[in-house]
């Protein structure tokens, strides 16, 4: 997968727990640990928007594209 | 869920009594070729005939078709038991229904050859089909393909629910 979750840069920036966001976003604990890891194969524009909100920060800031050449 | 239940009791029942006929006939043909001494007869739509070549080969033919049918239902049993265990959208479900429709398909046009080429043989040509089409190698065919095309569907199913589920 070309698109790398920063979520863990962005969560230590702000010094927040993953619990923390997971309850102020409305998912599991266990689904923000698929989307931390890099596993998730999607993210609804919903969820997105609430850890923009929760975070403060734009969807550029959590997610970043890298290109084939780098990856490899 | 009753559906698959009463299905998986369905094709038990036959699976069994199909084993049990097998087994039985079997045993006879062991008994008349080893035990009892006498010359080889198979029941021809005639009677009691001697066994011609082309008859010893249909009788082969048709013991490796009872054998596949077995191995289609044994197949087909073991998809719709992952059904009721599990759940629909499971790879081990596709692969079972599949192998069964593959088999199914292949025995029922390796019949339809079969049949064709025996009238041949006998100087027949029939064109036409089954009036009990249920009874027909084209239905057949149809229910073989339609397994086959089942499992597709849920194999694709099985990538859907992967999707879905890891969309957070």
């Amino acid at each position: 997968m070309n698109i790398i979750v920063n979520l863990d840069v962005m969560l230590a920036k702000r010094k927040m727990k993953s619990k923390d966001l997971a309850e102020a976003i409305g998912i599991t604990t266990a689904n923000l640990s698929i989307l931390k890891t890099g596993k998730a194969k999607a993210i609804r524009f919903a969820t997105l928007a609430a850890i923009c909100k929760a975070l403060e920060c734009q969807p550029g800031d959590i997610l970043e594209y890298v290109p084939d050449e780098e990856l490899a | 869920m009753i559906l698959s239940k009463t299905l998986l009791i369905l094709i038990d029942i036959f699976f069994t009594l199909l084993l049990i006929i097998l087994l039985v006939t079997s045993g006879l043909i062991f008994y008349s070729i080893f035990v009892s001494e006498l010359p080889f007869h198979v029941l021809s739509n005639d009677g009691l005939d001697s066994l011609s070549s082309f008859k010893g080969i249909k009788f082969l033919f048709s013991g490796v078709v009872q054998l596949l049918f077995i191995a289609t239902l044994f197949f087909l049993r073991k998809g719709i038991h992952g059904m009721v265990k599990e759940h629909f959208f499971n790879l081990h479900v596709a692969k079972n229904l599949n192998l069964a429709g593959v088999i199914l398909t292949v025995v029922s046009i390796g019949t339809v050859i079969f049949d064709f080429a025996h009238d041949l043989s006998d100087g027949l040509l029939t064109i036409g089909m089954e009036t009990d089409l249920l009874k027909s190698e084209i239905f057949m065919i149809i229910v073989g393909l339609f397994l086959m095309l089942m499992a597709r569907v849920l194999k694709e199913g099985v990538v859907m629910k992967s999707e879905n589920e890891l969309t957070i």
